[in-house]
């Protein structure tokens, strides 16, 4: 029995990697080059609608106002990233560490319970091209060295707690908590959190009951913050 | 109790699987739009389809990005006094635009140093994990150059109004552009920032004969997979209902260990 578990624990393990590597994963840099799409001449002046395609859909520009500002050299600076995330009433005080997806298509996290993660690839508290989407920090809720670590504290937050992002700049970005949930993990909505264009700060770990025989929590513990000052 | 052990590490890994559906950069059943001016030394205004749009936009300025329907657009560039768009410097074109892209506009000097403007396609293509894109693009009155990186070149013989591009590790390059085969830099070098999940586009842009080649940057975030799961627990000692928490399965291996009963594995494991 015990060899028959291992043996299909394997071949679990294997399928899971063999599903979850991305079909563009790219090891080595990729070089492309390719000409300009469309290289529009400097054409005498023709009608407007020469170009309109038949049947498009009616639209109106409807532009408002529009961004504008100097493309510089300045514009190559990172955009400044979270470093320090502090929950004051709970006594919650951790560095922050940027981090991606590991292997199994999981959020990487920090190893240890008292340093969160913050997730590069949505959005960043410091602003930058995805400012406005939804930010994620997340952290181990307990590990094997600290014990309990201080996101357990995370489900005692209340409306109104304020979370304060300090970025690699000095600055620091308030938001206050909205609501907490709990829900397990094969119905929580991580495409809301990840991928949400609402602005919000969405910390996360894990709680609920604990299946000693897989050893992972049943639940995703999620407290969602908005930045302060905006109404909710 | 290494097989629970070993089976938990698969069950772990398939609660892992997949990575949730990509977070898409650009706004559902919409095009996005940016519009670069890179012709020196004049100030302008911007008509699309036949309003004004932009007035007096200004050399190195970069404006939007724009949500817009997809559909095709006509851009008119008149003077920046111009009443309207009746006489254009530069223009109308029509800029095709289809749902789900993300575009530059860029009025710049052709190599010969004429007006011109050219729409680039951005590549938004979710990046690997850890990774971030580079896009150089020539939009200058210059002949080809060489693009350096930390002290290589990474791209040779870059014409206007060419375009390259590479997936990096995040991380910040020294970068510089040369005229093609030689090794002083016309321009730079510059740090660049590489971020995940963000194409960072420069362009060389100007004059070379007028001695006002200049570097201008914009930044758009690509597609980005999401993670599958947030697994962040590993020991049960939060659990609402602890059950065996791993704690009482590290003593009850020390007391298995101590009955001669446990692997040399398990112990190293300890």
């Amino acid at each position: 029995m015990l060899s028959i578990r291992c043996a299909v624990a394997t071949v679990l393990i294997a399928a899971a990697i063999a599903a979850c590597t991305p079909a563009g994963a790219q090891v080595e840099p990729a070089l492309h080059r390719s000409p300009s799409d469309v290289v529009l001449e400097a054409a005498a002046p023709t009608p407007a609608s020469a170009g309109a395609e038949p049947g498009a859909p009616p639209r109106s520009p409807a532009l408002g106002t529009i961004p504008v500002r100097s493309a510089d050299a300045a514009a190559l600076a990172p955009a400044p990233h979270p470093e320090r995330l502090r929950i004051p009433r709970l006594g919650i005080d951790m560095t922050v560490q940027g981090v991606g997806i590991d292997a199994g298509g999981a959020m990487e996290l920090p190893a240890s319970a008292e340093v969160a993660g913050w997730f590069r690839a949505a959005g960043n508290p410091g602003g930058g091209p995805r400012a406005g989407r939804n930010a994620v920090i997340a952290a181990h809720v307990d590990d094997a060295v600290v014990g309990l670590g201080p996101f357990a504290r995370l489900r005692e937050a209340r409306p109104g707690d304020a979370v304060r992002v300090r970025l690699d700049t000095g600055r620091v970005v308030v938001y206050r908590v909205a609501a907490i949930e709990q829900t397990d993990k094969r119905e929580v909505d991580l495409a809301a959190a990840f991928a949400g264009p609402d602005g919000a700060l969405v910390l996360v770990t894990c709680g609920g009951r604990w299946d000693a025989d897989v050893r992972h929590y049943e639940d995703n513990v999620l407290v969602w913050a908005y930045p302060e000052g905006t109404a909710r | 109790m290494r097989t629970s052990i070993l089976a938990g590490i698969a069950a772990g890994t398939l609660l892992a699987a997949g990575t949730a559906a990509p977070a898409l950069a650009v706004d559902d059943g919409m095009a996005d739009l940016s519009v670069l001016h890179g012709v020196p030394d004049l100030t302008v205004d911007v008509y699309v389809d036949g309003e004004l749009t932009l007035d007096d936009f200004a050399p190195g300025d970069l404006a939007g990005p724009l949500s817009l329907a997809p559909g095709t657009y006509s851009v008119a560039i008149t003077a920046s006094d111009a009443a309207d768009d009746s006489e254009p410097v530069l223009g109308p074109i029509d800029l095709p635009l289809e749902e789900g892209m993300s575009y530059t506009a860029v009025a710049h000097l052709d190599e010969g140093g004429d007006a011109t403007a050219t729409l680039f396609t951005n590549d938004i293509s979710a990046t690997a994990s850890g990774e971030g894109r580079l896009t150089v693009r020539h939009v200058a009155a210059a002949p080809a150059v060489d693009v350096w990186a930390d002290g290589d070149v990474v791209f040779e013989s870059l014409a206007n109004p060419d375009e390259v591009m590479a997936d990096l590790p995040v991380n910040t390059y020294s970068a510089a552009v040369s005229v093609a085969g030689e090794e002083d830099p016309v321009l730079g070098p510059t740090d660049v920032a590489i971020e995940e999940a963000v194409n960072t586009i420069v362009y060389a842009w100007g004059s070379a004969e007028d001695g006002t080649l200049a570097v201008a940057a914009q930044t758009v975030a690509t597609h980005s997979d999401m993670p599958g799961a947030v697994a962040a627990g590993t020991q049960g000692l939060a659990a609402d209902d602890p059950g065996v928490p791993a704690a009482a399965i590290v003593i009850a291996v020390v007391a298995l260990a101590g009955a001669g009963l446990a692997t040399r594995a398990v112990l190293a494991r300890r």
